[in-house]
């Protein structure tokens, strides 16, 4: 009984609030559908406009706000419909999608209605109150699904305790299926399109509100800066887990290193980039702190991973802050809003203007939580200590992907979103990277275990990265962007070898004689020194050379910095040099080295070809960036002028 | 042509910029001259005090004297300390000389002070009983590489490298270890390295339309600007000094050279305040399309002289990091020199020439000079490798969390206001 009373009496309530919400004298607008979704051009759908509350509403001129905030509306409003309403009353608007230009690009824009019904959110800088609808063309979620089979894959694996078999199984197809979709994605995307083209020139765009609250969107999409590294995560990821040990735990961190570096790549909001940016982290830590067996166990790398967790917490202090500095905008959807962490929004238009009085504080912040990530000077210190204790797999998955997160980071917010602090940090940017540079050579050269010696190499080629991003043309941030791929390439080549040949905790001293011992294992590590140090023909080469041919063209502090990131060169080709003459000329040590399996050996010949390829012909690499590189230069002009 | 007036320096005549050269030079001439003749007066142990602390004073003196001028040399784009007095002054042959520090040479003063006061410490430490010899060379080298860094005209920069040659075979010849033919083998390459500095610093002037030198040895070039007024300028290739306009009706037509210059003035506005303003100064008068040989010789020239100091270590000082600072210092007067000289220190020409003579010492790649360029290269990288891996285990890897976390906070207190 009593619930019964206590039913009515809600019923009661909800009864009462309704009608004193349509009895207060005012128009109420209810639209049907919220949304629209557009399949291909020429298609026309209806959006019913109904008045449910007790007065006539008036409704204003209707417009289209594309998501983003600039850019042509690829759609029309064939039948606006009657101006005033009646209570009880509805009204039809009809819109059609007509593309102009680029067809291939997904169109997402808000229908913006006026309307006098007070209860509307105000429309931005003015006092009409708006009713939105979201309009969306050509949506895709082949990134979401390149974003997420991981994340699941990795879910999946944690809860298949008793079947290691089924386990493994799964972790190669979440981590190979994106690798196919990646292709999917490559073969769509068009790398001429540019800002002027309209949505900013992202492509296969998903765009969803997710919390209306914290402003918080499902903004994923790809462009010249990202298409590469979607490409690269899933590769990586795949390698990983083929080399990875039948391991539950190890398999599902590297599962969540995958996915969420892909969705670090892909997003475009802030916030939900820094989500993914934390499953990344997350996994990497995972990783890094994995218990393990004789000989290579140590204490986990708990101190290590305060420079990556540290990190991740200033990217969402600064994210705090660009959104607490941005302009007014429209979500997605079109409702106006205070704020947004649209990175594209930010980086284009009036909305990134009001971060120049904080850009010194975002860009240092940023980079601070860059080099951190990428194991730069001064924190370099993680990736060097973690390599020689890493789990099978793990050290080429950690040290070629957090590097490319980091260097990715600087390319998609640190430049576009303080672009004039960026301009005047450039010589303390080329600096640091000329001190890491030498660092990491000198510490390079001080060494005797060969993983260390591989990680420190690294260090030295993302310094170089550093350098292009300070020298920040169209070569300077083509060629960073080159040496972040080329050298995640090298990296997990580098790795996947030396697990393959040399025990845990190799010295220079156990790869004396190689070549005699296991001339097969001796060639591919001799190809992966190249590869780590950037012969010419490699990949590895392409970035350094095009940083190093423009640096001498701008601020002498970048020129002297690239003169001392060469020499830091010369000395990580010297050490690596000797790792060579050891394999090849010394007697041979009493260490068994084990020669190529036949798993380590494809893998091998996979990156060899791919570091060739793009070596000798870097345009295939260099094309898919030009015009986004092109476009980015011309934003740090504006800010310059 | 009043637009020009801005380019004039602010000049601020300091005597003391002498004291730079000078000190350790009478120093070095002191100990040579009266070395032995105290010795046998008072024995060689209070004749080795007395030397160490003549020394002492002297570098002490010129490091003195380098502080004291570096915020005179550093505080603007256009303000030089200058100093001037005759070298020879004997009927009809007047030589002049005239020292200058900007800001790049003030800073490069005062690394050579600190690198002679260093190699000075080094020697003394040694214990010899007697070490007024090789003090003597020390502060020779010393003042010869001072004396180039503040040269402000060719002769001037001729006796200090004709100072520093000379210190140099006597620092080897005395150096403890060193074989017989060593004292030559220094002379031989740092005359090279001479000849192959002048022969830069002639293809310079000679690119920039040198029209020969005055009486003081300064090149002085005189050209057209843009071809349009009847003013010309004097461009005093071996200062620091922005060109200065001269309102002598002289016209020597439109050169590449006039329109090198013209087309680099244009740059003017772009010299704010800043530091190493006179580089940036310097860097209008450039690029001249022989730069990058110039460049070439000139490193050639430094390489040379460095390669002779070298030579100069005694084994059992070659771990010592004050040594390493008594080779850098011809080095970095020499890089002075070719700054000046050049007036293009970025010059991708320049530069280009800098990696390459980077890449050599480290590669060792050199048969004449192997040994020296062993000691240069391949030592110091030891060195600095050692010391990297020490300030790794000690310094940075247990700091890094720490400075993570002072970097978050940093950023909350910037940002998060």
């Amino acid at each position: 009984m009593p619930r019964l009373a206590l039913a009515a009496f809600v019923a009661a309530l909800i009864t009462s609030a309704a009608r004193n919400a349509r009895a207060d004298g005012q128009p109420r607008v209810e639209l049907s559908p919220a949304s629209l979704s557009f399949d291909a051009p020429g298609d026309t759908r209806t959006v019913l406009v109904r008045n449910v509350g007790d007065a006539p509403l008036h409704l204003g001129a209707i417009s289209f706000v594309v998501a983003g905030g600039r850019g042509n509306s690829d759609f029309r409003v064939d039948a606006p419909g009657a101006p005033v309403v009646a209570a009880g009353e509805a009204t039809a608007i009809n819109v059609s999608y007509r593309p102009v230009g680029f067809l291939g690009r997904p169109a997402f824009a808000a229908l913006l209605i006026p309307a006098d019904d007070p209860r509307l959110p105000p429309d931005l800088g003015g006092p009409r109150h708006l009713a939105t609808v979201a309009l969306r063309a050509r949506e895709t979620h082949l990134l979401s699904a390149i974003v997420f089979l991981p994340l699941l894959g990795a879910l999946l694996v944690l809860g298949l305790a008793a079947r290691p078999r089924a386990a493994r199984g799964v972790a190669l197809a979440a981590s190979a299926a994106p690798l196919a979709l990646a292709a999917l994605a490559l073969a769509r995307f068009d790398p001429t399109a540019t800002v002027s083209d309209g949505g900013f020139g992202v492509q296969l765009v998903a765009h969803h509100l997710l919390v209306r609250a914290l402003d918080l969107e499902y903004f994923v999409g790809v462009d010249g800066l990202s298409i590469a590294f979607v490409i690269l995560a899933p590769l990586l990821g795949l390698v990983a887990v083929l080399t990875a040990p039948r391991e539950r735990a190890g398999l599902a961190a590297r599962l969540a290193l995958q996915g969420g570096a892909s969705g670090v790549f892909v997003a475009l909001d802030g916030f939900l980039l820094w989500m993914f940016w934390l499953v990344a982290i997350a996994g990497a830590a995972a990783l890094v702190t994995t218990p393990l067996d004789e000989p290579r166990r140590g204490p986990p790398a708990y101190a290590h991973l305060a420079a990556l967790f540290a990190g991740a917490a200033i990217l969402l202090v600064a994210m705090g802050a660009a959104r607490a500095h941005s302009s007014p905008a429209y979500l997605c959807d079109g409702t106006p809003s205070a704020h947004t962490l649209d990175l594209l929004a930010l980086a284009n238009t009036n909305a990134g203007a009001s971060l120049v009085g904080h850009g010194f504080g975002s860009f240092w912040a940023l980079a601070a939580a860059f080099v951190m990530t990428a194991s730069l000077f001064p924190f370099h210190g993680w990736a060097a200590a973690f390599a020689p204790r890493a789990p099978a797999g793990a050290a080429g998955l950690v040290t070629s992907a957090l590097p490319a997160l980091a260097i990715y980071g600087f390319l998609r917010l640190a430049l576009p979103l303080a672009p004039a602090a960026a301009l005047s940090g450039a010589p303390a940017l080329a600096a640091l990277a000329a001190v890491g540079a030498l660092f990491a050579a000198l510490l390079a050269r001080e060494t005797t275990d060969v993983r260390r010696l591989l990680a420190l190499a690294g260090s030295a080629r993302v310094a170089i990265v550093l350098l292009g991003l300070a020298h920040a043309t169209s070569a300077g941030l083509s060629g960073a962007l080159a040496q972040a791929v080329a050298s995640a390439l090298a990296a997990t080549l580098v790795f996947v070898v030396a697990d393959a040949v040399l025990e845990p905790g190799a010295t220079l001293a156990d790869v004396a004689g190689l070549a005699a011992r296991t001339p097969r294992a001796a060639g591919a590590l001799v190809f992966a020194a190249l590869a780590s140090v950037g012969a010419p023909g490699l990949a590895t080469f392409v970035g350094p050379s095009l940083v190093a041919a423009d640096a001498f063209d701008g601020r002498a502090v970048v020129a002297f910095a690239a003169v001392i990131v060469l020499a830091a060169w010369a000395i990580v080709a010297g050490v690596h040099a000797r790792v060579v003459v050891r394999a090849f000329v010394e007697e041979p040590s009493s260490v068994d080295a084990a020669d190529l399996d036949r798993r380590t050996l494809v893998i091998a010949l996979g990156f060899g070809v791919l570091l060739v390829v793009i070596g000798l012909a870097p345009a295939t690499l260099l094309d898919l960036s030009a015009t986004a590189i092109r476009d980015l230069v011309r934003l740090l002009a504006s800010a310059r002028d | 042509m009043s637009i020009y007036s801005a380019d004039l320096p602010q000049v601020h005549a300091v005597s003391f910029l002498w004291a730079l050269p000078a000190l350790p030079a009478l120093a070095a001439l002191e100990l040579a001259l009266a070395g032995r003749v105290v010795v046998r007066r008072f024995g060689a142990r209070a004749a080795g005090a007395a030397a160490v602390a003549l020394t002492g004073l002297a570098c002490g003196g010129a490091l003195a004297a380098a502080v004291l001028l570096l915020p005179i040399g550093v505080t603007g784009p256009h303000v030089l300390v200058e100093a001037r007095g005759a070298l020879v002054a004997a009927g009809a042959l007047q030589i002049a000389a005239t020292a200058s520090l900007g800001s790049f040479s003030a800073s490069l003063a005062l690394v050579g002070a600190f690198a002679t006061c260093a190699a000075a410490v080094a020697v003394a430490a040694r214990g010899d009983d007697d070490p007024s010899g090789p003090l003597a060379a020390v502060c020779g080298v010393g003042a010869g590489a001072l004396a180039v860094v503040v040269a402000d005209d060719l002769v001037l920069a001729l006796v200090g490298w004709e100072i520093a040659i000379v210190s140099t075979v006597a620092l080897v010849r005395r150096a403890p270890g060193a074989s017989p033919s060593s004292g030559a083998e220094a002379y031989v390459t740092s005359r090279v390295g001479q000849g192959a500095w002048l022969a830069g610093a002639a293809l310079l002037c000679w690119g920039l339309g040198a029209r020969g030198g005055d009486a003081s040895g300064r090149m002085t070039v005189t050209a057209d600007v843009g071809g349009t007024s009847g003013a010309a300028m004097e461009l005093r290739t071996l200062g620091e000094r922005p060109p200065a306009v001269s309102v002598r009706p002289v016209l020597v037509g439109p050169t590449f050279v006039a329109r090198e210059i013209a087309d680099q003035l244009a740059l003017r506005d772009d010299q704010t305040h800043r530091p190493f303003a006179d580089v940036l100064a310097a860097r209008r008068l450039g690029p001249v399309p022989l730069a990058p040989v110039a460049f070439a010789l000139l490193l050639l020239g430094a390489l040379g002289l460095a390669a002779a100091v070298a030579l100069a270590l005694p084994p059992s000082a070659r771990s010592l990091g004050a040594m390493r600072l008594a080779v850098a210092a011809p080095i970095v007067a020499s890089a002075a020199l070719a700054a000046r000289v050049g007036g293009a220190l970025g010059h991708p020409g320049a530069i280009g020439a800098w990696a390459f003579g980077a890449i050599v010492l480290v590669a060792g790649g050199a048969r004449v000079p192997r040994r020296a360029l062993r000691e240069l290269g391949v030592l110091p990288a030891r060195d600095l490798g050692a010391a990297a891996a020490w300030l790794e285990r000690r310094a940075l890897a247990p700091a890094a969390p720490v400075l993570a976390f002072v970097a978050l906070g940093l950023t909350v207190l910037l940002l998060a206001r």
